[in-house]
């Protein structure tokens, strides 16, 4: 009987490690775009424009991982 | 029996399981999003569906031998597909009428085993690969998606702590993102399994060539009947996978989703099959553990883990009497039709007593078979 040992492993960390990323990731954009308006809804000024702009930056990036994640789901593209 | 009418019934029966497979595995990418509100049922299993359609259709990689090397593939004849897929369809049948999550996969592979267990004797098992390959995984995936969840979920709380509510309906556009993602992959995997079949018996019955690629039309009723078997949608299932183990908010069914999808995404890259239902399963009990340690119901997880150790056996020996059955001759392969569409119709009569729907999938925790007086159970 042979136990791939090493795929486990490398599943286990993968899985692991690229979620944490993901959730920390989506996380951090929910918290800066919600973070960046009062309760009444009006913006905070130059500091809200900064965290808005990081937290679409950071969706940004979450967008490209998706395409990403389709290119190695479809073996069509590859 | 003409070869030619029993590939046709071995073809036929494959899209039922294809059909069993869609249903049955709609709640993975679904069931936490329709727990949360993110998407309605009908538009969430409108979406699976159509991913899942696609997801098949893309993904026409030669089929690899049907058991993974479980059974010894030379010893295998249609009579043998035909019985392992008798025991895997009625299985995936009686683990939806209680509302138990258990993989198909897992089903396919008892009911193959039992077969040729019954017909060819122990010769044509490979015990070590049955280990290495299902028992074993099994036993990680939940694990791994479990803690990974547990871990996600912890941190995105404390990132979002005192902004909580405001995050919840960005978390509910991501959750649809991610979700669509899980079944686009299960569309990739388990599509290919019932093209797999259906292509081998082709082969086996000469009216394919040996190693050649899935037909078109093969390719094509594959990918239909495990979207339509998904639009179906399984809600049993979907009920206990979204609402029977923990309350889950949108950032929660977020993470569950994001470590089904790596996870399952990681394993197919790295060649170490983990079932989708068990990471799903597990990913949301990691998740519901995270943030309401006291809420969760480990009675739903002690009973969904019984499902998942019975479903080898219990496919195999359905599998096992299928075979015996199929290897009669003509009268035996048409005795076996005919009691898997009755056992098909029992387990359907039984399902109707208490039917669970798109209506009602989030009314109750729980999946109950007994007939209910109307109105009986809506506490929850």
């Amino acid at each position: 009987m042979t136990i791939n040992w090493l795929a486990l492993a490398e599943v286990a960390g993968v899985t692991f490690g690229a979620t944490v990323v993901l959730v920390v990731l989506m996380a951090l954009a929910a918290r800066l775009l919600a973070g960046s308006y009062e309760d009444d809804g009006s913006s905070r000024g130059t500091a809200a424009v900064v965290e808005r702009s990081v937290g679409m930056a950071i969706l940004g990036v979450m967008v490209l991982i998706v395409l990403f994640g389709i290119y190695l789901l479809v073996p069509y593209f590859r | 029996m003409s070869v030619l009418a029993l590939v046709s019934i071995v073809v036929v029966v494959a899209l039922i399981f294809d059909f069993t497979n869609g249903f049955h595995d709609a709640a993975n990418a679904m069931a936490t999003s329709v727990a949360t509100g993110a998407l309605r049922p009908k538009t969430a299993v409108a979406i699976a569906a159509v991913l899942n359609l696609v997801g098949a259709l893309l993904s026409t990689e030669v089929a690899k031998t049907i058991s993974s090397g479980m059974v010894d593939d030379k010893l295998v004849t249609p009579e043998m597909v035909l019985a392992g897929l008798v025991g895997a369809i009625l299985w995936n049948l009686a683990t939806w009428l209680v509302g138990m999550p258990s993989s198909s996969s897992h089903a396919m592979f008892g009911g193959l085993i039992g077969a040729v267990l019954a017909t060819a004797g122990v010769a044509g098992i490979n015990g070590g690969v049955i280990i290495s390959k299902i028992l074993l995984p099994a036993l990680v995936a939940p694990v791994v998606a479990g803690i990974t969840a547990l871990v996600a979920t912890k941190l995105a709380y404390r990132i979002v702590k005192n902004h909580l509510a405001d995050s919840k309906p960005m978390f509910k556009h991501a959750q649809t993102v991610s979700a669509s993602l899980v079944a686009l992959a299960h569309g990739t995997s388990d599509g290919q399994k019932t093209m797999g079949v259906i292509t081998l018996v082709l082969i086996a019955g000469n009216f394919q060539a040996s190693g050649s690629r899935p037909q078109w039309w093969v390719i094509l009723i594959a990918a239909l009947a495990l979207g339509i078997g998904t639009y179906t949608g399984g809600w049993r299932i979907m009920r206990t996978m979204g609402r029977g183990f923990a309350d889950i908010e949108t950032p929660q069914g977020f993470t569950a989703e994001t470590s089904s999808m790596v996870a399952i995404l990681a394993s197919s890259h790295f060649g170490f099959g983990l079932s989708t239902t068990h990471v799903t399963a597990g990913a949301i009990m990691g998740t519901g553990v995270a943030r309401t340690p006291d809420e969760v119901r480990w009675s739903t997880a002690r009973r969904m883990l019984v499902a998942w150790l019975l479903t080898l056996p219990a496919a195999g020996i359905v599998g096992a009497l299928a075979g015996l059955l199929a290897h009669q001759g003509t009268w035996g392969v048409v005795v076996l039709v005919l009691l898997m569409l009755a056992g098909i119709g029992a387990l359907g009569w039984l399902a109707s007593h208490n039917k669970v729907s798109h209506d009602n999938v989030n009314d109750q925790r729980d999946v109950t078979v007994r007939r209910q007086r109307a109105g009986a159970g809506k506490a929850e």
